[in-house]
């Protein structure tokens, strides 16, 4: 969890690292105040603080991890994409030329992936072209996907800008979408190792959504089960509904589950009977989280504990049957995963297995013990789970 | 706040082995699950009294001739049991040539066209047999509602065996004789508890059938035709003889029942 000092300076691009890194270069900027236009500078509440957090961490993974395609990357975009003929990037501003950002910004993101992540950006925001570069002066504004900055740069220098602008359109592009979707293009072959990278950014590690679900102390679950229990002398699958409670917000939280599963009827040694079945458990539950983007965390989780069970059986062609209840008592084990998002309702998928060391013995008259309920029990629940902080 | 997550998950792991090993302990208790019978009724002779036959309809203990000496003779005792401590123990005299001796359990009417009949039966000693020794006999009617119309149909004899113990017979009385088993060897223990069970189809055409079991060993099976004229049955565990010796002969029954299905030697009869 950040600490809120952190959260804030992390919005403010200016002091961050890329710009340390701008200045290391030997250039002076400086921080203009705002625009004439009364649009704020900056990357501004607009672009969401998660998404700049794992924007920045995608960047550097491409960077590492794909950066030996930049070079040849960009020479071939340049070749193939003139920036007369680029539909993505357009504009009248010579200071940035769309083309220059273009090349900046194929210089953070895999190019193979660039043209269609822009054109999806484009159509989502229901704008035209889906990066537009203005010269305004001495300021100078970048539209892309819909939002747009301006930016104040009274040096025009225009290499400067276009790097402005590439972080900006990567940014708003989201390019952890763009790394997850599949290459369009095989990868070019590997360059000579580039240079080092001007720009150095100082990518946090994901986090989850803060809040929501994954703050839960309090969990109830629901959802539908099956259940087939595995015997040498009977077997039983059986369909229901799972209630589950955790408690708890640390990696080990108390479990209580309870099911109720329609009745069903099976052969026990030859003897037909009406089955039913209601388990429940009490469990330690051990949860991890694992980041699958800005908006998504998987969790993980196993438990361990005790199983109870209500096991009633009655006989169906008996000359006189009886309806018999006893308690079966063993130990369980599961495994699931909870798809958690940022509000207080998630889904989640559990297979569990239960171990009867001593079932009960099912006996009718004359034959005596016909056999023994399952000393194994398999099964699977999947619902929606609620969190309450 | 650390030290009471600690302390959180500690009470959470103790709890959880607290739970398991409460649930392994328990978990072998192996509840029995009792889901009902297929025994429509039985007799085990355990409250001393033949109560068991005498207050169902259609039932009965019996035993006659009946003289002052009271030589035929039915009673509930713990001389012998197969289970429990009491058994039935039927004596009759039957050291007279010509006479018929009587004392039998029965039951008649109001069962199953379709039934399994069991009893144990423990002979103390080797009877030798001048004319017959019926211990397990079904009769009928000729006329269902007419008491007056029964008569004999078939009977499980046991006859002198050159093993030493008593060979099993079987005597039809539509034929009016003995039809042999299908086995050769069906000979009944002194001495020992020993099972005979009969499954009795009572149907008036090729569906009817009649099968032995001695001790679980099936001895005879009669398929294919009809049995008694109409569904009324008598079914007696019985010792019926005559020119027997020594005399008395004795015989001891234990654990009578009627059920749907097959009881066996093994089986149970009640709780």
């Amino acid at each position: 969890m950040h600490a809120p000092g952190r959260a804030r300076r992390e919005k403010d691009l200016h002091a961050n690292a890329l710009y340390r890194g701008l200045r290391a270069g030997g250039k002076r900027r400086s921080v203009a105040p705002p625009s004439p236009l009364g649009l704020r500078f900056g990357y501004g509440p607009c672009v969401p603080d998660r998404v700049l957090r794992s924007a920045r961490f995608f960047v550097i993974a491409a960077l590492l991890g794909g950066g030996a395609a930049r070079a040849a990357t960009a020479t071939a975009a340049g070749a193939s994409e003139p920036a007369g003929t680029d539909r993505l990037f357009v504009g009248t501003s010579a200071c940035p030329a769309p083309a220059a950002v273009r090349a900046e910004v194929e210089t953070l993101v895999p190019h193979d992936r660039l043209n269609a992540r822009l054109r999806a950006a484009g159509a989502a925001s229901g704008s035209g072209a889906p990066v537009e570069i203005i010269d305004l002066g001495l300021p100078f504004r970048i539209v892309a996907a819909g939002k747009a900055r301006e930016y104040r740069d009274e040096a025009r220098d225009c290499a400067h800008r276009a790097r402005i602008a590439a972080v900006f359109v990567v940014l708003v592009i989201d390019p952890a979408a763009m790394l997850r979707a599949p290459a369009a293009t095989p990868p070019p072959p590997p360059p000579p190792a580039p240079a080092a990278p001007e720009i150095v950014i100082a990518a946090p590690m994901p986090t989850p959504p803060s809040g929501g679900f994954t703050r839960a102390r309090v969990r109830v679950a629901l959802g539908a089960a099956v259940e087939a229990g595995v015997g040498a002398d009977a077997s039983f699958a059986q369909l229901g509904a799972a209630l589950r409670l955790e408690v708890g917000r640390g990696r080990l939280v108390l479990a209580l589950g309870a099911a109720a599963l329609a009745p069903i009827d099976a052969a026990v040694g030859g003897v037909r009977v009406r089955h039913a079945r209601y388990p429940g458990d009490v469990s330690v539950q051990a949860r991890g989280t694992v980041v699958i983007g800005a908006r998504r965390v998987l969790q993980p989780y196993a438990e361990l504990g005790a199983a109870l069970a209500l096991v009633q059986e009655s006989a169906l062609e008996l000359a006189t049957p009886q309806q018999s209840t006893a308690v079966e008592l063993g130990a369980r084990g599961a495994a699931g995963v909870t798809l958690a998002g940022s509000s207080r309702l998630a889904l989640f998928l559990a297979l569990h297995a239960e171990w009867v060391p001593g079932p009960p013995a099912i006996s009718a008259l004359p034959r005596g013990v016909v056999g023994h309920t399952p000393t194994l029990w398999l099964g699977a629940v999947t619902g929606a789970v609620w969190g309450w902080p | 706040m650390r030290r009471g997550r600690f302390l959180h998950q500690g009470r959470a792991r103790l709890l959880a082995a607290s739970a398991l090993a409460l649930a392994l302990a328990c978990g072998a208790c192996d509840p029995a699950l009792d889901v009902g019978s297929d025994v429509l009724w039985s007799a085990r002779f355990e409250g001393g009294t033949f109560d068991e036959w005498t207050l169902v309809s259609g039932g009965g203990a019996e035993a006659f001739p009946v003289n002052a000496a009271m030589t035929n003779r039915i009673e509930v005792s713990t001389e012998q049991a197969h289970h429990g401590s009491h058994a039935a123990r039927l004596s009759i005299d039957a050291s007279s040539a010509g006479m018929q001796q009587n004392a039998l359990l029965s039951r008649a009417g109001e069962l199953p066209v379709a039934a399994y009949y069991s009893a144990w039966y423990y002979v103390p000693n080797r009877v030798t047999v001048g004319t017959f020794w019926v211990i397990f006999k079904f009769r009928q009617r000729s006329v269902e509602t007419d008491g007056a119309t029964a008569g004999e149909l078939f009977d499980l004899d046991l006859v002198d065996s050159p093993s030493g113990g008593m060979a099993v017979v079987f005597y039809d009385h539509r034929l009016g004789r003995n039809v042999p088993l299908d086995v050769a060897d069906a000979v009944a223990p002194i001495g020992v508890w020993f099972h005979v069970e009969a499954f009795y189809r009572n149907t008036q055409d090729a569906t009817g059938r009649l099968t032995y079991w001695l001790d679980g060993r099936q001895i005879m099976d009669l398929t294919g035709q009809a049995m008694a004229p109409n569904p009324w049955i008598e079914w007696d565990p019985c010792n019926i003889g005559e020119t027997l010796a020594p005399s008395p002969a004795v015989l001891f029954i234990d654990d009578c029942a009627v059920s749907r299905t097959r009881v066996g030697p093994d089986g149970l009869i009640a709780r």
